[in-house]
C-alpha cells in the first residue's frame, strides 16, 4: 500500500481535511520541551470520535505512524513528531458533553482547555481535581495522557487519580470506553469495576496505546474562601520533614496547590533584603475549602512550621506566591528566565525526604554545566512530591549544548531516587532501563499496537 | 540556528525573539475567566482552526524562513495576510514576546517579493493611487464635509476625519464637527486632506506608510500648533507627536471644562460599549466611557474586556475572507445585544459591523453619532 500519507489520506478519507503545506505543519513541529523538532508529512484537526477511528484505521492499514497533540503545552516531547507521519490534532475535538451534577461527574473531549472548563462549571458552584498550571491553554486531554500536575495536587495526587474513565480509540480503530462506562448504556459514576481498570492504560500513555477521545472527571466543590500562607526554613532537610509532618498529618487536605522554592529563587524575589535573613527553604500554600476549617488547618500548620524551625514567612507570600495565585499563572512564575530563554524541564516524583538530594542536584548542574540557568522546584502532592529541574537555554545558540547536560541531569535524578514522571520523549532512555516494567510496557504495546504506529517514540516504545 | 539574514533583514530583526517562545500556546488559543480572555484569535475562532493562522503560526513560520527552510511563499502570504492585526497575541503572550509585529515583518518580506494576495494587492493599489484603501477617487474625499461651515483661513481646531470616517461613515464626520461647532470652536480641515498611512502600515507596507505619514505631517505644519481632532483610530499611531487627540477625548475635555454643555432628549438609551482592538487599554477608549458616564447615560457592559475577539473589520480579513469577517461581525454583535445601541470607539469597526446588521440587531453609533442623536448641545457662554 501507498506510504505517503497526504495520498491515502485523500484517496480513503475524502472527508477530511488534511493539511500538507509546510507553513501549516511547523505549528506542530515542535511543543514546550527541549525534545528535537520533528515535522510530520500531514496533520488533521479532527472533528469527531469517529474521525479519529477512521483514521488510526487507515494509518494502521498504512502503517504510518500517528503523532496526537492537544494544546501542545506539556514539556516532555510527547506531542512532537519523529519526521514524517501524520499528527492527529484533538484540539478541535473540544466540547464539554455532559456535566452531570447528580453523579458528581463530567465528561468532556479531549481538546477542551482547562480554562473553558472551570468557566463552564462555575455557575454549578463546581470544579475538577487537579488543573495544570497551563490551565488557559492546556487540553484536558493532554493531561490524562501525560500525567499533569498542579492545582489539586496535594488534596487529590496526580490528574490520573480524578480520571472517572475514558474512551479511547485503539490502533486498529476499534472504541473502548474504560470504567462504568465499559458497559453499555451505564454511564461513568464509578472507575473501578469489572476486573483491572484498563483506564491506566491510556493514563500518562503519551498516546502510545490509543488516543483519547472522551474523558470523564469527578467534580469537586469550589472552595468558599481561598488564601495563601509562606513558611520559611532554615535548610531544605527542615523543611522536608515540615512536609512529611502535613503530609502524615492529612493537614493537604485543604490545600489546593503548595510549592517548595530553594535559596536562589527565594532571593532572586526578595532582591532588598539581605541574604543571611532568607531562609534557605519555603514553602508556599494556596488553602482553600470552608472558612472554618480553613482556619483549623491554618492554625495547625502554623504550629508544625514552627515545631521544625520555620516560620511565618509573609514577605514571599506577598512578593511572589500570592501574586501568582491570584493571577492563576503558575507556569510562568519563571517568566523573567523565559524572556530570555526556553526552558528544558524535568518532572519528576519523589519521596519527600529526597527533596534535600533533588535540590543538591540543581545546585551540581550548576556547577557543572554553568551556561545555562539552573531552577529547581518541587510541588506537594498528597505523598509524595513533583520534582521540577529545569534549565533554561537560548534555544538559537545552546540547543544542542543542552541535550547532554539534560542527559546526564535525568540520569542523576534517578539515582538519588527520583521517578521519571510526564515520560514523553524526554525521559524515554530512564523508562527504558526499568527492565521488567519497561518489557511488560513493550508487551502491551505489541498487542495494542502491533504496528507501533502510535506515538513511536514515546515512553521507549 | 540564524541571529541575522540579510536577504530577511525585517524578519532579522525579531530572530532572538522567535527561538525564546516557550510554545505555551496562549497566542493560539486560551480561556482564561479571570483575565476576561475568552478565545484569542479571531482568524482560528471564526475562520479557520489551524494553527498557522495564530501566533505561534507566524512565529514558526519566521524561524523556518530565516533558517532558510523550503516554504510556499504563496501559502505563508494567505496566512499572513489573513490575519486581523487585532493584536490579542501579543496581549496574552505572558513573556512579551510580539507575534503581530513578526507577522507584519512577514508582511513586509512578502510585499518586498511581490507575494501579496491578489485582494491585498487591490487595497495596496487603491492607496497608492486614490490614497484610501476603499478603492474611492481622491476627489470624493472631501463629500463628507459638503455643507459645513468649514473655517479653513483661521481655524481653532483642525478636525481629521480619516479615510474611514471621510468614505465609509461620512455621518459620524459631519457629527464629530457638529459638536464641536456646537462649542464654539471654529473647526478647520485641509483642503487636500491625505491619508495618514495608517492602512498601508497594516498591510506592511511600511515604505508608503512613512510617506503618507511624512506627506500629512508636512501638511499639518501649515497649521502649527493648531489642535487636532480626530476620528480614526487607526490614525492613531501616525499621528504621534503631533498635537492630536481622538473626537471622545476632545469631547471629554470639553465637557470637563465647561466649554462644552450637553442636555438630554428625553432619557438616552441604554447602551453597550465596543472599544475595537485599535481603542483597546487607550486613552480614546477610556474617554469615550468617561463622556457617556458623565452624560447620565447607562451602560449595560462598564467592564469591558480587554481581550475580546476582534470584530472582523481589521488587517487582511475583509478583503482575504469576506465571509469570515462577516462572521465575526455577526458574533461581536450578538455578544453586544443586551442593549438596544451600541456605541463603538472605532469608526472603521462600525461601518463594518453596520454592513453586517440585520433587522432586530442593536442600533449603532459613534460618540459623536450618538451625542448629535440624544443631546442638544450649547457652548459656554
Amino acid at each position: 500500500m501507498s506510504t505517503d500519507v497526504s495520498d491515502w489520506l485523500a484517496a480513503e478519507l475524502p472527508g477530511v481535511t488534511v493539511l500538507t503545506t509546510s507553513v501549516d505543519l511547523f505549528p506542530y513541529e515542535r511543543d514546550a520541551s527541549v525534545v528535537p523538532r520533528g515535522i510530520p508529512e500531514a496533520a488533521v484537526q479532527v472533528r469527531s470520535p469517529e474521525e479519529v477511528a477512521a483514521l488510526l484505521a487507515r494509518a494502521n492499514a498504512h502503517r504510518t505512524p500517528v503523532y496526537v497533540r492537544g494544546g501542545g503545552t506539556m514539556y516532555a516531547g510527547g506531542a512532537v513528531p519523529r519526521a514524517g507521519g501524520l499528527v492527529i490534532d484533538v484540539s478541535t475535538l473540544d466540547r464539554l458533553l455532559e456535566v452531570d451534577v447528580a453523579r458528581g461527574v463530567v465528561v468532556v473531549e479531549p481538546g477542551m482547555k482547562f480554562g473553558a472548563l472551570l468557566a463552564a462549571l462555575e455557575p454549578y458552584g463546581l470544579t475538577v481535581g487537579v488543573v495544570p498550571v497551563t490551565a488557559p491553554a492546556a487540553t484536558v486531554g493532554g493531561a490524562a495522557s501525560a500525567h499533569a500536575l498542579g492545582t489539586g495536587s496535594p488534596r487529590n495526587q496526580s490528574f490520573a487519580d480524578e480520571v472517572v474513565g475514558l474512551e479511547a480509540v485503539l490502533a486498529d480503530g476499534r472504541v473502548i470506553r474504560t470504567g462504568t462506562a465499559a458497559v453499555a448504556g451505564a454511564g461513568w459514576f464509578q472507575r473501578y469495576a469489572m476486573g483491572p481498570d484498563l483506564t491506566g492504560l491510556f493514563l500518562g500513555g503519551d498516546a502510545t496505546l490509543g488516543v483519547i477521545t472522551k474523558v470523564a472527571l469527578w467534580l469537586h466543590p469550589l472552595p468558599e474562601r481561598r488564601t495563601t500562607v509562606c513558611f520559611g526554613f532554615p535548610d531544605a532537610v527542615r523543611g522536608a520533614h515540615f512536609v512529611l509532618a502535613l503530609q502524615n498529618a492529612a493537614l493537604t487536605r485543604h490545600v489546593w496547590y503548595g510549592a517548595g522554592y530553594e535559596a536562589l529563587t527565594i532571593r532572586a524575589r526578595l532582591p532588598a533584603a539581605g541574604a543571611d535573613a532568607l531562609p534557605r527553604f519555603c514553602l508556599g500554600l494556596d488553602l482553600g475549602g470552608e472558612h472554618a476549617l480553613v482556619d483549623h488547618d491554618l492554625e495547625k500548620l502554623h504550629t508544625l512550621a514552627r515545631q521544625h524551625g520555620g516560620r511565618d514567612f509573609p514577605e514571599f507570600d506577598a512578593a511572589y506566591f500570592r501574586t501568582l495565585r491570584e493571577q492563576q499563572s503558575w507556569w510562568y512564575s519563571f517568566a523573567g528566565y523565559f524572556a530570555r530563554s526556553r526552558c528544558a524541564l524535568m518532572m519528576s516524583s519523589l519521596p519527600t525526604d529526597r527533596l534535600p538530594a533533588l535540590l543538591a542536584t540543581v545546585d551540581r548542574q550548576r556547577g557543572r554545566w554553568p551556561h545555562f540557568t539552573w531552577g529547581g522546584a518541587v510541588v506537594l502532592c498528597r505523598r509524595g512530591l513533583h520534582g521540577a529541574v529545569i534549565a533554561f537555554y537560548d534555544e538559537a545558540t545552546q540547543w544542542e549544548a543542552v541535550q547532554p547536560a539534560v542527559a546526564a541531569c535525568g540520569r542523576e535524578l534517578v539515582e538519588i531516587g527520583c521517578v521519571p514522571y510526564k515520560s514523553g520523549k524526554l525521559w524515554a532512555a530512564e523508562v527504558e532501563r526499568c527492565g521488567a516494567y519497561h518489557g511488560a510496557l513493550r508487551d502491551l504495546k505489541a498487542r495494542l499496537d502491533p504496528q507501533g504506529i502510535l506515538s513511536p517514540g514515546n515512553l521507549g516504545l | 540556528m540564524p541571529t541575522d539574514s540579510p536577504t530577511l533583514p525585517l524578519l532579522a530583526a525579531f530572530s532572538r525573539e522567535l527561538y525564546h517562545c516557550s510554545d505555551c500556546s496562549y497566542c493560539v488559543d486560551a480561556v482564561w475567566a479571570a483575565r476576561g480572555i475568552d478565545r484569542v484569535c479571531p482568524t482560528l475562532a471564526h475562520h479557520d482552526s489551524r494553527p498557522a493562522y495564530s501566533g505561534r503560526g507566524y512565529l514558526a513560520a519566521a524561524r523556518a524562513w530565516l533558517e532558510g527552510r523550503a516554504l510556499d511563499e504563496d501559502v505563508l502570504a494567505e496566512r499572513v495576510f489573513t490575519c486581523t492585526g487585532c493584536g490579542n497575541c501579543e496581549t496574552v503572550c505572558p513573556i512579551g514576546l510580539h507575534p503581530h509585529a513578526v507577522n507584519a515583518a512577514l508582511r513586509g518580506e512578502l510585499l518586498a517579493r511581490e507575494r501579496a494576495p491578489e485582494p491585498i494587492a487591490r487595497l495596496l493599489d487603491s492607496i497608492a493611487a486614490e490614497d484610501n484603501p476603499f478603492g474611492r477617487p481622491r476627489q470624493a474625499r472631501p463629500a463628507w464635509s459638503s455643507n459645513l461651515a468649514l473655517d479653513l483661513a483661521t481655524p481653532g481646531a483642525l478636525y481629521y476625519p480619516g479615510c474611514a470616517a471621510a468614505y465609509a461613515r461620512p455621518v459620524e464626520a459631519r457629527a464629530a464637527v457638529t459638536v464641536m461647532q456646537a462649542a464654539g470652536v471654529r473647526v478647520g480641515g485641509f483642503a487636500d486632506e491625505p491619508c495618514c498611512g495608517a492602512p498601508a502600515r497594516e498591510l506592511g507596507d511600511h515604505v508608503a506608510a512613512a510617506a503618507s505619514a511624512a506627506a500629512l505631517a508636512t501638511m499639518m505644519d501649515l497649521h502649527a500648533g493648531t489642535k487636532i481632532v480626530h476620528s480614526g483610530l487607526e490614525c492613531r499611531r501616525q499621528l504621534q507627536g503631533l498635537p492630536a487627540q481622538t473626537f471622545g477625548e476632545w469631547c471629554l475635555q470639553a465637557l470637563d471644562t465647561g466649554r462644552l454643555r450637553a442636555t438630554p432628549r428625553g432619557t438616552p438609551p441604554l447602551v453597550a460599549i465596543f472599544d475595537g482592538c485599535q481603542a483597546r487599554d487607550t486613552p480614546a477608549a477610556a474617554a469615550s466611557r468617561a463622556v457617556l458616564a458623565k452624560l447620565g447615560v447607562s451602560i449595560a457592559n462598564p467592564d469591558v474586556a480587554n481581550h475580546g475577539v476582534c470584530c472582523g473589520a481589521g488587517g487582511g480579513m475583509p478583503a482575504m475572507q469576506p465571509a469570515g469577517a462577516l462572521r465575526m461581525a455577526r458574533a461581536k454583535l450578538a455578544e453586544h445585544a443586551a442593549a438596544p445601541t451600541i456605541v463603538g470607539a472605532d469608526v472603521r469597526c462600525l461601518a463594518h459591523l453596520d454592513a453586517a446588521r440585520r433587522p432586530g440587531d442593536p442600533a449603532l453609533a459613534t460618540l459623536a453619532e450618538f451625542l448629535v442623536a440624544h443631546f442638544d448641545f450649547g457652548a459656554r457662554t
